[in-house]
């Protein structure tokens, strides 16, 4: 079975779901940033184009996910709060001091 | 009929069910194969050497790996993490190409302290490839 796309619509989804902020560029994109604590975590590329079935299969390696997981993110089943999750595992969030003596504490 | 006959026939039954479903996932199984082969295949790499008209310096060649995906083209420059598509090779390349000297301008123009791990490793690895080139007076 052919893998489902990404598309301008999940991008548009995803871009909602983080609240990811669009600047306007000089390409033929404009760029979605998304902050979390004031930070920059992660930004992609959103193609200019009237049809929201363009491709946007690139999603995926800017925000640090399977191609799976960026359509779950885009459709719902994966929250802004295990993605969030998911980055600190992964280490593009740094973990707050008390989750890291947390941590700390459980493995003593 | 006997009931061994009407055993014999469900066993047959059985036997050639279980024969279709090995010779789907193996059909499965080959399908993503190729499918990867495919993409292996259509794998190209360029090299910028230039971003002229833009005023920017290119410290050493930047690599765009190409990749063919459905019916559009991946295109990355995968040291900084920076990827692109477009309905053909020279769109995708274009677009990644600008995408590029957004990305560098976007991530220079903020503070350190405002970047994550990520961005701060993107522009870390942009600056060993790019540098704004003067203004000439």
């Amino acid at each position: 079975m052919p893998r489902r796309s990404i598309t301008r619509e999940h991008a548009d989804k995803i871009i909602v779901k983080l609240g990811a902020v669009v600047n306007t560029s000089r390409a033929a994109h404009d760029r979605a940033e998304f902050y979390y604590k004031g930070l920059l975590i992660a930004s992609f590329g959103v193609r200019r184009s009237s049809r929201k079935d363009i491709g946007h299969d690139f999603i995926p390696a800017d925000l640090h996910l399977s191609h799976r997981q960026t359509l779950d993110l885009a459709n719902c089943p994966l929250s802004y709060d295990r993605y969030v999750e998911m980055l600190k595992e992964k280490g593009y969030i740094e973990k707050e001091e008390e989750e890291k003596e947390e941590k700390e504490d459980k493995a003593n | 009929m006997a009931l061994h006959q009407l055993s014999a026939i469900i066993a047959g039954r059985f036997e050639q069910v279980l024969r279709v479903k090995r010779l789907e996932d193996r059909v499965a199984d080959l399908a993503e194969r190729v499918e990867a082969l495919e993409a292996i295949g259509s794998t190209v790499t360029f090299f910028i050497a230039t971003f002229a008209p833009e005023p920017y310096l290119v410290k050493k060649p930047l690599s765009v790996v190409i990749q063919k995906n459905g019916d559009a083209y991946l295109a990355s420059f995968v040291e900084a993490n920076i990827n692109s598509a477009g309905d053909n090779q020279q769109e995708a390349y274009a677009n990644v190409r600008e995408l590029i000297l957004d990305v560098f301008d976007r991530l220079s123009s903020l503070p350190a302290a405002k970047l994550g791990p990520g961005p701060l490793r993107q522009i870390a690895v942009l600056r060993e490839f790019v540098d704004a080139a003067p203004i000439d007076n």
